[in-house]
């Protein structure tokens, strides 16, 4: 049976993320979540805007009105050996001035 | 010395190779186009970005799982094995799984079976060895290609991130020193070496395609100035990997990973392929303009008398056909209703027996043996079929969205420009971190209008 | 699942519930099973996008506190039937937990937790160095002096667990309401009487605040001084591979932890003792850092050599709400009526939600005081009943 693949990553055709919408998932982080859309290996590069653009047509808004769901590092998968071979970078507040109240606990 | 060199393993059987082609370049001329199977519904699956982002040419490496042979080049000896190869996979279950797919909605595993709880449970256990792609390297593998380098580059004035049109604008406009990077050996990227390779073979059909001419030049000319500047350091066929707050960037290459910071960061990295929505569109054999460019000038991937359709609108378009042309595979063009009607686009199609049609759809891919054999499309409200090994489907590419959001920049859906962009065109400079080109929803030839004469 | 709301809230309810993480919910669903009506539950931005969403899904019962163990006991048996209890599966798989130690000075309070939860019917036990073996085959011992194991420990997927409560209700009248901020809390005297929101105003007798890291900004409303300090703590997800990790793996010298998920991913994370925390703001910082990122792989190469060759994916953060002594704060408070607070989990509310929503429900509704709601109170900060727990880690 031929399908219309809309995450290849997760196997997710664009019926069935059609279905999970009727099922109440009205939102990208939700909808992501369930049915699995850019949650795989390519994190999103092949699906995230065809499925954003989806969900404001099954929404009826604007394409601008769906957010970006939270992309998160890194950009492209890094091996475990590869990371552990580099030096240990400072702490963030270290590399910028903290824009909060902090209190370090003794 | 040999059109094949090298020799590499394919579950058991020898695949001769060229010497400058990645593994997955190499299977697929050999005939091996299904380089894996889905998660859920086993379908096969290809060489589709070429660039590291997919899972399609997942493979097992030497013992190591997980390995990604678009980026893999080919070595003597290399023995490489599908992850999920077997019965499960056969063409008989293949058909079993996609006809009764439908059968296993999407979330399935959430509803089903949670009652009593005995079932549950045994219901878990039962699906767990199901999931997960690739399996644990054996012990004499645990190390993969180790010892790891790593160098720290410290704190950068302005790194440029992307070496085509925008990018070697950014660099040369820049008024502190520059590390522009590529994933291509040479400034100007995968664009320039698709032009060059057409110049250098076709050069009857570049002159009759004004727009992608004048590119190639500005992109030349460009690429000299870059290479002649003493403050721009240019970093070839180096990706960037990860990027992190606050202006945290960490870079790979064939020597290892690269540390830096960046005092202002200039994302120049184009966009990704954008694949449209339609009945089987994850058939190997269908790719993006992008992921051709990269696989015939980089790859060494060769088309010599293979059947390849381009279908879509714009520059992309006419460069991959030219590309194919010029790297000797048979062209039919495909338009669609964005593309132009520019008499003399078409009169260059014709004069290249290009065969050609317009106002098209694409209604679906079809397959033989796991791989694409034929693409069925709408013309004019007429229905028919293009039979075809490679369909490269050229639409506006979707704006890089990933580093810039990382990095704090604004961005909006926007379906005109491809996907997420800059909000607007101030706050595509936010702070240190500026998007340019089309990692800034510009097309390819609108870029041109940045050059400086 | 909770749609988007596409109206005002209630006017009035007999709960107004704050947080839409796994205790909001919980409790809401535990109060209705015991016939409480009208409630409403109220999240500022999607349900799970506050810590629960974003925590590693660990449940274990090997503490080293009678009370902690207790607790997490009851949430391990609520866990086991949760899934037929809600409807919806949780990816509840029983691993087992190995905690191990490179340092022997703490193999004697090792022996000493085993032996209390022993005493406590968990059946851990205490392991040799070559005894992990058996249990995760391909680690690394040549540091490891000892271990703990448990094979009732074990993980679910926190997502699924919220909307196994969201549905759960929905299908009982709960009202719950997403991308809905409380904007002010309304007290008469020494009462709550309800609280403003983005969505309009509601009148309500109780206020249950669930809001986890926001919860001691949210208390501060009503003038009830939480000693929260909330931290970042980052946590990463791999690619996925057929499954090779049974347990969780636990090291309480370095504070690193990963397991499996279900779906093959390793999802684990590490404590980063040099990171700072939060007393007086509610403008949190969760960006992920290369430095996790870097120490986290150093960790886990150093237990666990296959991974040398696998991915990693995709870091994020969370925020733990941590206590002075990293125990829960429930109950209510002297001096104000109608409100009740369920925070300050440390970094392990997830394990803990089931239980605590169900002693605090009963408590509510029947009015009879528990035992452990109370000693886990906030008054015990005035009385100095502080004893922190010695394994906490993440």
């Amino acid at each position: 049976m031929s399908k219309c693949i809309l995450c290849r990553c997760e196997d997710v055709t664009l019926a069935e993320f059609r279905k999970a919408y009727a099922d109440g998932f009205q939102e990208l982080e939700s909808l992501k979540r369930f049915t699995g859309v850019g949650t795989g290996f390519c994190q999103g590069k092949g699906c995230l805007v065809e499925s954003a653009l989806e969900l404001a047509s099954l929404r009826g808004v604007a394409p601008g009105d769906i957010p970006l769901t939270n992309i998160r590092p890194p950009v492209l998968p890094l091996t475990f050996g590869e990371l552990a071979s580099l030096d240990i970078p400072p702490l963030i507040g270290e590399l910028e001035l903290p824009d909060h109240d902090t209190e370090v606990s003794p | 010395m040999p059109e094949t060199p090298i020799t590499i393993q394919f579950e058991g059987k020898a695949v001769p190779c060229r010497i400058d082609a990645t593994v997955a370049a190499a299977l697929w001329e050999h005939g091996l186009r299904v380089l894996s199977h889905s998660p859920k519904y086993g379908r096969p699956r290809g060489l589709l970005c070429a660039r590291g982002h997919c899972m399609n040419c997942l493979m097992r490496v030497d013992g190591v799982p997980n390995v990604r042979t678009c980026h893999l080049p080919v070595a003597d000896g290399l023995r490489i094995e599908r992850q999920d190869s077997g019965a499960f996979y056969a063409p008989p279950m293949q058909k079993l799984l996609n006809t009764t797919g439908h059968l296993l909605p999407v979330g399935f595993y959430y509803k089903w079976f949670t009652r009593p709880a005995a079932v549950s449970n045994c219901f878990m256990k039962g699906i767990r060895p199901m999931t997960g792609v690739g399996r644990l390297p054996e012990r004499e593998n645990w190390n993969g290609d180790s010892p790891f380098e790593s160098r720290d580059f410290g704190r950068l004035g302005t790194v440029v991130i992307g070496a085509g049109v925008a990018g070697m604008t950014a660099a040369l406009e820049a008024d502190d020193d520059v590390l522009l990077v590529d994933d291509h050996p040479d400034p100007g990227g995968q664009r320039r070496a698709a032009l060059d390779r057409i110049a250098l073979n076709t050069p009857d059909v570049l002159a009759g395609l004004t727009d992608l001419d004048r590119l190639h030049r500005d992109l030349g000319s460009l690429a000299s100035r870059v290479e002649d500047h003493d403050g721009i350091r240019f970093l070839p066929n180096t990706t960037l990997v990860g990027a992190w707050q606050p202006d945290m960037l960490l870079l790979r290459n064939e020597a290892g990973l690269i540390q830096l910071r960046a005092r202002r960061v200039v994302w120049a990295a184009g966009a990704f392929d954008a694949m449209p929505l339609f009945e089987d569109n994850d058939l190997p054999g269908l790719i993006g303009p992008r992921a051709l460019y990269r696989l015939l000038t980089r790859d060494g991937l060769t088309v010599r008398g293979l059947k390849t359709v381009v279908w879509g609108h714009g520059a992309d378009l006419w460069a991959s056909a030219s590309l194919l042309h010029a790297s000797g595979a048979q062209v039919t063009l495909a338009l669609d209703d964005r593309a132009s009607s520019d008499g003399a686009l078409l009169e260059t199609a014709h004069r290249f027996g290009w065969a050609l049609q317009t106002n098209t759809d694409i209604v679906a891919a079809s397959g033989r043996d796991g791989s694409l054999d034929h693409l069925e499309l709408t013309s004019n409200g007429a229905r028919h079929e293009i039979p075809c090994e490679l369909a490269v489907l050229c639409v506006h590419g979707k704006p890089t969205y990933d580093v810039p959001y990382q990095l704090g920049v604004d961005l909006v859906l926007d379906p005109e420009r491809g996907g997420f962009v800059p909000r607007r065109a101030d706050t595509a400079a936010t702070g240190s971190v500026s998007v340019v080109g089309e990692a800034a929803g510009m097309g390819p030839l609108d870029v041109l209008s940045e050059v400086s004469p | 699942m909770i749609a988007l709301p596409d109206g005002p809230v209630p006017c009035r309810a007999d709960a107004v519930v704050v947080g839409g993480g796994i205790n909001g919910l919980a409790i809401a669903y535990e109060l209705s099973k015991r016939g409480m009506k009208d409630i409403v539950v109220l999240e500022k931005n999607y349900l799970g996008s506050g810590s629960t969403g974003r925590c590693g899904g660990g449940i274990r019962q090997q503490w080293t506190t009678e009370e902690n163990i207790r607790l997490a006991q009851e949430s391990v048996t609520a866990y086991e039937n949760l899934a037929t209890e809600l409807g919806l599966q949780t990816f509840f798989r029983q691993g087992g937990y190995l905690m191990v130690t490179d340092d022997e000075r703490h193999l004697e309070a090792m022996r000493d937790a085993v032996a209390l939860q022993n005493r406590c019917q968990v059946p851990s036990e205490f392991l040799q160095p070559e005894e992990c073996l058996r249990i995760v085959p391909q680690l690394d011992i040549t540091k490891i002096k000892g271990a703990s194991y448990c094979a009732k420990d074990g993980t679910a997927y926190p997502f699924s667990v919220v909307w196994g409560y969201a549905r759960a209700c929905q299908r009982a009248g709960v009202k719950v309401f997403i991308r809905t901020e409380v904007t002010g809390v309304r007290t008469e005297g020494d009462r709550i009487t309800g609280v403003e929101t983005t969505r309009g105003d509601i009148a309500s007798p109780l206020l249950i605040n669930c809001a986890g890291p926001w919860a001691r900004s949210l208390a501060a409303q009503v003038g009830v001084k939480l000693p929260n300090r909330q931290e970042r703590h980052e946590i990463m997800v791999s690619e996925s591979c057929k499954p090779f990790l049974d347990p969780m793996v636990i090291s309480i010298s370095n504070g690193i932890y990963f397991s499996q998920s279900m779906r093959g991913e390793i999802v684990g994370g590490i404590g980063d003792p040099d990171e700072p925390q939060w007393t007086l703001t509610d403008d949190f910082d969760t960006r992920s850092q290369l430095r996790f990122a870097v120490r986290f792989s150093r960790a886990l190469c150093g237990y666990y050599p296959p991974a040398r060759t696998m991915r990693l994916m995709r870091q994020w953060a969370g925020l733990y709400d941590v206590t002075p002594d990293h125990r829960p704060i429930l109950g209510g408070v002297a001096g104000l009526e109608g409100y009740h607070h369920i925070c300050g989990f440390s970094g392990h509310g997830f394990m803990l939600a089931p239980m605590a929503a169900a002693r605090m429900a009963n408590s509510i509704t029947t009015g009879v005081p528990d035992p452990i709601i109370e000693s886990l109170s906030l008054s015990r900060f005035e009385n100095g009943n502080v004893v922190a727990d010695a394994f906490v880690v993440g």
